[in-house]
């Protein structure tokens, strides 16, 4: 579905550089801090910004050649930028239903009565909340083949984020065969949601990884020093040494759970594997 | 393209008091003032206001998000200038119609050659201020296309004290023959279409 190969943009203090396959149906997360570059990739994949080398394909065509079919079946939010925010709901849904053949306006009304989006109030009247949820609403009523959603649960309470999620949940069972590509800061959003994780750090793809491995598998021993001296580090991905305990991220959590039951492990999960490559050496 | 036109009618349109308030200024100069003053006024104001458009666009990222919708860089470019050029128009036309309404008068032959010089003169303005509001921030375009519109209206002033002493059939044949009109519609096109392929060319390599 989506594909990039050997992609580079270079910027004064930064370079992406990442290659990565996405296949039709799969419900990717795009993990990393911030300035680890998943914005820029999303902007890279949607040619909003022009790449230095390499190449990226979305539906088996160039991403800067789609036409507007090819763009029809996308959907699309991204973190800081919207319709703007002069304009009411209704004057969007104009503007939809111009450009989206499949554009559908009586779901579109009814989640946004769902939601408590008035119709008649203008953007700027909206809470970030609010926002965000006219965001995914806009990126789902068209039912696109493919959502690319960059971090569409920031700066909202649980409350927002579990309705966000729902939405997304309700397009998932609706359109099984859809591809999602999101970015969150949020892991348990992307635990509830996710087939696969990127992680990425420094611009470039560190790890990618099933979710369910990730739960399965993954761990972080803590250990002190004696015990980091004797410890087999074959499957010790990372490293990371805090306050003299060491933290080692592993893939192979049963082999150290059956060859070391009195070593302190813990189970992966998306935070973890975050700050293990983030810090990790 | 539809879409995105769609789009800039109902942004300018939350502007309305602006409208109606350039719309009445317009009147009375229309009222007050030599044609000539008063049409190529009515026609910075008219492509002023379209252009404005830039600025929604560009004020929240909008412009990010338009290109993620069924559109490309090419169609943004090419509805810009349709939808610029269609508003000054309008605004021109709506001028006209309505200080022909007051001042119940006709206009003849003479004055539509020169309204429709002072129209490609301005279509030669809009070729230069849009390549501007597209290859610059808000900010630093607002400078530009400000020192563009000063260097074209001081002549429009002083033109208007040049012409005053003379009848108004005697000013229009001093600027506007036939071949005039020509010689300058055809600079307005090759200015607008030179003014479409480097607003295309600039779009096209830029990083939003």
């Amino acid at each position: 579905m989506i594909t990039l190969k050997d992609v580079t943009k270079h910027y004064n203090d930064f370079t992406l550089s990442l290659s990565m396959d996405i296949k039709e149906g799969a419900i990717s997360a795009f993990v990393g801090t911030n300035g680890a570059g998943k914005t820029t990739t999303f902007k890279a994949i949607l040619d909003l910004i022009k790449i230095d080398s390499g190449s990226i394909k979305i539906f088996d065509k160039d991403h800067d050649k789609l036409d507007r079919s090819d763009k029809e079946k996308i959907g699309v939010v991204l973190a800081d930028a919207t319709f703007s925010k002069e304009l009411k709901i209704n004057d969007v849904i104009i503007i939809l239903e111009t450009m989206y053949h499949d554009f559908d306006g009586t779901f579109f009304r009814q989640k946004a009565s769902d939601l408590n989006l008035p119709l008649d109030k203008k953007l700027k009247e909206f809470s970030t909340g609010m926002l965000v949820r006219f965001k995914v609403l806009c990126a789902i009523s068209h039912h696109p083949k493919l959502l690319l959603l960059d971090e569409p649960t920031a700066g909202l309470d649980v409350l927002a984020r579990t309705e966000i999620l729902d939405l997304l949940r309700d397009h998932m069972l609706k359109y099984p065969d859809a591809t999602i590509i999101i970015s969150s800061h949020i892991a348990s959003d992307l635990e509830a949601i996710a087939d696969d994780i990127y992680l990425i750090d420094d611009g470039n793809i560190v790890l990618h990884e099933d979710l369910d491995k990730v739960i399965d598998d993954y761990a972080i021993i803590k250990v002190d020093e004696d015990g980091y001296r004797d410890i087999d580090k074959t499957y010790i991905l990372k490293i990371f040494k805090d306050n003299g305990v060491y933290h080692l991220l592993t893939d192979q959590r049963n082999f150290y759970i059956e060859n070391y039951p009195d070593v302190v492990i813990e189970k992966g999960d998306i935070d973890k594997l975050l700050t293990m490559y983030a810090k990790g050496e | 393209m539809k879409g995105l036109f769609i789009k800039d009618i109902l942004t300018l349109k939350t502007n309305t008091i602006y409208l109606i308030s350039m719309l009445v200024l317009a009147v009375l100069l229309s009222i007050e003032s030599s044609m000539i003053f008063t049409y190529f006024f009515v026609g910075l104001l008219g492509s002023s206001f379209a252009t404005s458009s830039f600025s929604y666009d560009q004020s929240e990222r909008c412009l990010m998000y338009l290109l993620c919708l069924p559109t490309n860089r090419r169609q943004y470019v090419k509805e810009k200038y349709l939808f610029i050029i269609t508003v000054t128009i309008g605004f021109m036309a709506t001028i006209l119609l309505i200080s022909s309404l007051i001042q119940n008068t006709m206009i003849d032959i003479n004055e539509l050659y020169l309204l429709l010089a002072i129209v490609m003169m301005i279509m030669i303005y809009i070729a230069f201020v849009i390549p501007i509001k597209i290859a610059f921030p808000p900010e630093k375009a607002i400078i530009v296309h400000l020192t563009i519109t000063a260097i074209m209206t001081i002549p429009l002033i002083a033109s208007n004290g040049l012409y005053a002493d003379l009848s108004q059939a005697d000013a229009i044949k001093a600027i506007v023959d036939p071949m005039g009109l020509i010689c300058i519609s055809i600079s307005a096109f090759i200015c607008l279409f030179v003014s479409y392929l480097i607003s295309a060319k600039i779009m096209a390599n830029k990083n939003l």
